[in-house]
This record gives structure tokens, sequence and C-alpha cells, in this order.
């Protein structure tokens, strides 16, 4: 009777046995594959404060890759360098110390990508928002309430280029009382608050005067032509404190007029593009399409009408190291039960093993026969998890992006009293995590339990099978 | 002579000064069977174990056929040269008795099994649903699958009532007077040792052999009457 044939009659014979590896195995290969698909799941993330409005697309800069791509650009520097590589410098200071940043290349969303999108069908029109950009009031006072606490401002007002003025994110929370809105292509305008209107004394057709805040004295002065005057109907929540960022002191001028006083003519820094969908019915496609479109995507976070992003895990840097702790967690723990399940499994049999090196059997049979058992369980507990897995991947990637989501409010949390700021809080929250177990990421797990099997019966077989048949027949005796 | 022991010395390594076996020497022919006997802890078994190739001696050599057991390796030697059987039976509790019958060897499972006297029914039956007696049948029948030349059992009665035990010194004679095997048998059962054609006593760690005075046919005879032996 052959070594297979016993390991066949084994498993089937003594099914509590069996039972229980089949269960580890399961678990363990079930949790490998979820480990794994975690790492690559769609995260389906609604952010409450970053909704476009109606039915429009936003796109805006995914803060994941803006990190990933200073790591690479530091890297090419390198360490100790003073240079610049696509938009982010580093220098080393008279003191020694190191200034490193980034500029408006760096951050900007490009103007190139998102006329790309608007060419996609459906997309009937398209707004490009800069960054609110602080410059120096040169002809005209700034509102000023006391009160605030001004220490961190720097005495400028907030300039916000548009495109398309009637498409800006906080369009609804303002009326045009006098004169009208930025429209495409207009060049040196811009659009005041009733309240700045009023202390300056200012009309429509006067000339505003603006320079770098940074250097007020000899900065070029650049002039915008005053097109429209708004009232807030909602307040448009500053971003910072101090009045440099207050609603009234919020100037809307056309999209390529921030980066001129603020010493960056050429250099624009747009924080947001809108993109309008024709027919309301064909949102989802046209989304769909849109997210077609060869642009670089790992830059961009594609926002729809509910707040929802489509982004990979790979964004969620968090979850793809708690993924691989996961993993490397559960090869450990794997890896221990397993070696316990076989040493038992040894010890129980230590009888059988006794007698069939009483009978003349060679000692890697033996091994082998039990490997064999193993790997049939194995292969029947690999086939079972291939069932569970779906459900508990999609558990388990759920749960990883809910607690990356949560760490990222705990830090939030901790920073709120040490990091000065009015920004609105961003709230995101998981609306779907969508898994993809692929065929590559089966046969890692097969490979993966096959190794650990096999490891686990060797290591267990070690202990047992050095010793001599003839002690294990007097422990049988 | 089929097997030989010669000079052979063993003790445990925990206790040197105790020597269990000193330089003993023997020889074993086939178509016999021995009986070995000593109180307890004398080193009937590790004897056993020695000619098994279970274990080997600390000096000396045991010769199969005239050739050092571990010139071939101890494995191959218990594999083609030996089979053994237990006080404890010693079967594979998830194989039938057939099963267990078909490990020993090539021999036809189905014709050993009628031969110690398994009835066809529970030839197919799990191991341990059959009786004592009837597992130790099972353990011959696979010492007899193998086309070994000798037979080692250790306390093969140990386990059995008088009746079955009986049945097994039967089995283990035919053994050896019609299969020509050399059976070799540790045992404490004067009825085992009377039906011996030699006895060999351990003791101190030397060995001395006593003939016994009943020939084969006549203790045959006797077992086939059930009346019991004195030796």
């Amino acid at each position: 009777m052959g070594v297979l044939q016993r390991g066949v009659y084994s498993v089937i014979r003594k099914p509590i046995k069996s039972l229980l590896l089949l269960v580890v195995v399961t678990v363990i290969s079930s949790f490998f594959i979820a480990g794994l698909a975690s790492k690559s799941a769609s995260v389906l993330v609604q952010d409450s404060t970053r909704q476009a409005a109606g039915a429009t697309l936003r796109l805006e800069g995914n803060e994941e890759n803006r990190h990933t791509r200073m790591d690479e650009a530091m890297k090419i520097i390198g360490e100790d360098q003073s240079g610049n590589y696509q938009g982010y410098y580093q220098e080393q200071l008279e003191n020694g110390s190191w200034k490193t940043g980034t500029d408006n290349s760096f951050e900007t969303i490009k103007e190139d990508d998102v006329k790309r999108i608007a060419r996609v069908d459906g997309v009937e029109d398209y707004n490009l928002i800069t960054v609110p950009t602080i410059v120096n009031p040169v002809n005209f006072k700034r509102i000023e309430n006391l009160e605030t606490d001004q220490s961190n401002d720097v005495g400028g007002v907030n300039l916000r280029g548009n495109r398309i003025m009637d498409m800006d994110v906080d369009a609804g929370k303002i009326e045009i009382l006098e004169g009208r809105m930025i429209e495409e292509n207009n060049k040196d305008v811009c659009v005041i608050s009733q309240e700045l209107a009023q202390l300056n004394d200012l009309k429509i057709g006067d000339m505003m005067e603006f320079n770098d805040y940074r250097n007020k004295e000899n900065s070029t002065i650049y002039g915008a032509t005053v097109i429209g005057i708004y009232k807030a109907v909602q307040e448009l929540k500053p971003i910072m404190s101090g009045d440099s960022y207050r609603s009234e002191n919020t100037i809307f001028t056309d999209m390529h007029f921030p980066e001129k006083p603020s010493g960056d003519e050429g250099n624009p820094l747009f924080q947001y593009a809108i993109f309008k969908v024709s027919d309301v019915d064909l949102y989802d496609q046209i989304k769909e399409d849109i997210l077609n479109v060869d642009i670089e995507w790992s830059r961009y976070d594609l926002i729809d009408n509910n707040g929802n992003i489509e982004t990979m895990a790979q964004n969620f840097n968090s979850m793809e190291k708690i993924s691989d702790i996961l993993l490397i967690l559960i090869s450990a723990v794997s890896f221990a039960i397993l070696i316990l399940i076989f040493i038992f499994w040894m010890r129980n049999r230590i009888q059988e093993i006794g007698i069939y090196m009483a009978l003349g059997e060679e000692k890697r049979n033996i091994l082998g026969q039990f490997l064999w058992e193993a790997m049939l369980i194995g292969l029947i507990g690999l086939l079972l998890s291939f069932v569970l897995s779906p459900i508990l991947s999609e558990v388990t990637a759920a749960y990883l992006a809910q607690e990356t989501v949560k760490q990222q409010e705990e830090q939030d949390a901790a920073n709120l009293n040490q990091v000065a700021s009015d920004a609105p809080e961003i709230e995101q929250n998981i609306q779907g995590v969508e898994i993809h177990i692929t065929s590559l990421m089966i046969l890692v797990d097969i490979a993966i339990v096959a190794i650990l099997l096999f490891v686990s019966v060797f290591l267990a077989g070690i202990v047992i099978m050095r010793r001599k048949p003839k002690e294990i027949l007097n422990e049988m005796g | 002579m089929i097997l030989e022991v010669k000079n052979v010395v063993y003790y445990y390594k925990a206790n040197k000064t105790r020597k269990i076996l000193d330089e003993v020497s023997y020889s074993f022919e086939n178509g016999k069977m021995y009986a070995i006997l000593g109180a307890s802890g004398s080193g009937k078994t590790t004897f056993l174990s020695l000619l098994a190739g279970l274990d080997t001696p600390i000096a000396g050599e045991i010769l199969y056929a005239g050739e050092d057991i571990r010139k071939k390796g101890l494995n191959y030697h218990r594999k083609n040269n030996i089979s053994l059987v237990f006080q404890n039976y010693n079967l594979i509790d998830y194989l039938t008795p057939k099963e267990n019958v078909m490990l020993g060897g090539n021999k036809t499972a189905e014709k050993l099994l009628e031969t110690v006297g398994i009835p066809m029914e529970d030839w197919n039956r799990k191991i341990l649903q059959l009786s004592g007696g009837q597992q130790q049948r099972v353990a011959i029948a696979r010492a007899l699958a193998s086309s070994a030349r000798v037979l080692l059992a250790d306390e093969p009665t140990g386990n059995l009532d008088e009746e079955i035990s009986k049945e097994i010194i039967k089995i283990l004679l035919d053994s050896a007077h019609e299969l020509g095997k050399c059976v070799i048998v540790v045992t404490h059962s004067s009825e085992v040792a009377s039906a011996a054609d030699a006895i060999i006593k351990i003791n101190l760690g030397k060995i001395t052999e006593e003939k016994t005075h009943k020939p084969y046919k006549e203790y045959a005879e006797i077992l086939k009457n059930n009346d019991t032996i004195i030796l």
C-alpha cells in the first residue's frame, strides 16, 4: 500500500483531525486573499465637504499622489543636494539649514489635462478655479475686524480666479448686485464684495491695484477692473484665520489674474476644475468616459455630485500599510498555528510513526505521507476559502478603509489646537469598497499556503523523525 | 544460521556501568522458534530491538545471512529481513484488517487473514472494532505477509487470555516449522517458552540457552486438545 493511498485513507477516516486543519487552512487562506485584495481595493469615498454642485464633476489634486511625487523628487535630487525637480525644490541656506518647497507647477491642476477632459462628449462647459491667493491691496483698504486675531495674517486680500465665475463652487452663495460675473476670456477684471466697494467707494469700471505682499514696496503692481459687485447670501467660509481670507475680502478675478500680483505670472495655481454635464440622464456615462481620458489619473480625484470619489486603495496609504501588516501578521500567526497543529498531529500519531518505522518505512516516506495529507486538506481548504474570501475581503477592506479614515480624523483632532486654521473640516465617509480578486492573488495565496504547510510539516516532523525507532516504540509501550 | 549476534555490548548512556548485554553472542536458525526469557529489565526487549534493527549495539555486530545489518541499512533490514509482532498489536487504526496486512508485504492479504482465523466479514471492518485476539492475529498476518525470513515477537500473548494465547502460539510455531521462518519471541509466558525449540535466558547481561523437552508435534497435539502445558 502506497504512501498516497494511506494518506487519503487517513484524511477521510480520521475526519476530526482533518477538520481542525481544514478550518485553519480555510481561515488562513481567506485572510490572505482578503489582505491581498484590500491592498488594491477600490474605495468609494464620500466627502461631505467636497461635493460638486448639481450635474457637475469636480477634479482636484490627490493628496497622496502629491506626497508620492515629493518623495520621488527628493530621491532624484538626492539627499544633501540642492536642486529643483518638476516644481519641487530644496536648497541649503547660509546657516546650514535646508529649505524645501514646491512651486505652482508642482501643485496645480494641469490646464492641458482639464482641456482634454472638457473635450469628452457630454461635457458642456468647464471652469478652472485658482487657489485663494493672498496679495497686497495697493490702492484700497481691506475690511478689518479689530477683534479678529491678526497675528498670523499678512494683511492682504484673497484673489480667486475663475474661468467662468458662474461655475465657481461658491457661486450659489453670492448674489450680483451691480455689473456681472466673470466670463470666459475676460482679462484683468474682478468682482468685489459690496462691503469692500462701500469702504473704498469703488464703482464698476474702477481699477483696483495689487502687488506681492512679500515685497510690498518694490514688486510690480497689477490692476484689475471692477466689473461686478456681489453680496454674500451665505458666508464664504474662510480657509484660514485672519482677515485676509474673510468673505468680504474675497475678490473674484479672471483665472490668470491671481498669478500676476503674487509674482508667478505664467505659472498659475489651479485648485479645482468643474465640468458641467450637458444631459443629467447621461451623468454616469459621462463620468465613466471622463475616467477613460488618457491623463495621469493618480494625480487627481474626480468627485461626483454626491461627493463620491473613486480612488484606489493605494491612495489610502495607511490602508496599504495596514494591509501589509495584516499579511505579515497572518503569515506569522498562521505559521505558528500550523507548526503547533502539526506538532500536535505528530505527537498524536507517534504510534503510527513508530509502526511505520518498525515496518522499515523510510522516514522521508512517513513525512511525505503527512505532507500529502496536509496538502490534500489544504487543497480543500483553499477551495473553500475561494468561496468565502470575496465576502471576507470586502469586510476586511471596508474595515481597513474605515480605520484609515478614523485614523485621519484622530490625527486631525490631535492637530486641532496646534495648527491655526479655519478651514472646513473634511468629513470622509466610506460609501463602499469594491474588491477584485485576481488570478494572481489566488496563485500567490496557493503558493503561500503550500509553503506554510510544507515548512510547518517539515519543522514539526524534524522533532519526531530525529528520534530512534526504539525510543518511539518505548513511548508507545 | 540466518541471524547471528556477535560480541554485542549494550548499555544505556545514562548508566554505562550497568551493561544490559555484555559481549553476547548467539546464532539463530531457520525453522525454529526461540523464546527469550528474563526478569523485567533484564534486557529482553533491548535484545529484540537490536535484532530488529530498531537500535544499534554499543559494540559487536549483528549479522543477517552473514552480513552486518548496518551494511545495507537498518531500514532495509526492518523492511526486508525481519517482521515484527508487538504485545499491543500496533495496527494502524485508520486502515482495515486487510489493509493492515497489506502494509506487511506483497502476499495475498485475504489468504493470510484466513490462515490466522479472521472471518471474511471482519476483513474490511474498522480495526478497533476487532477483539484483542483478533487484532493480534491481524498483526501476525501482517508479519507473515512479509517475505522476511525472521519473525520477531515481543510478548505477543501478553494481553490475551489463555485460549487465544494458545492459538497465537500455534500460529507462531507453524510459522517456524511449516513456513521455515526463524521465530524469536520475547515472553514471560511459560506456555510460549515451553512451545519453543530453544529458550534463551538473559540475566545480568549474559545469555544462556536451554533446550525444551517438548517436541513440536507433541506440543501441537496438546494445543489441539486445549490442555495446559507444564514445562
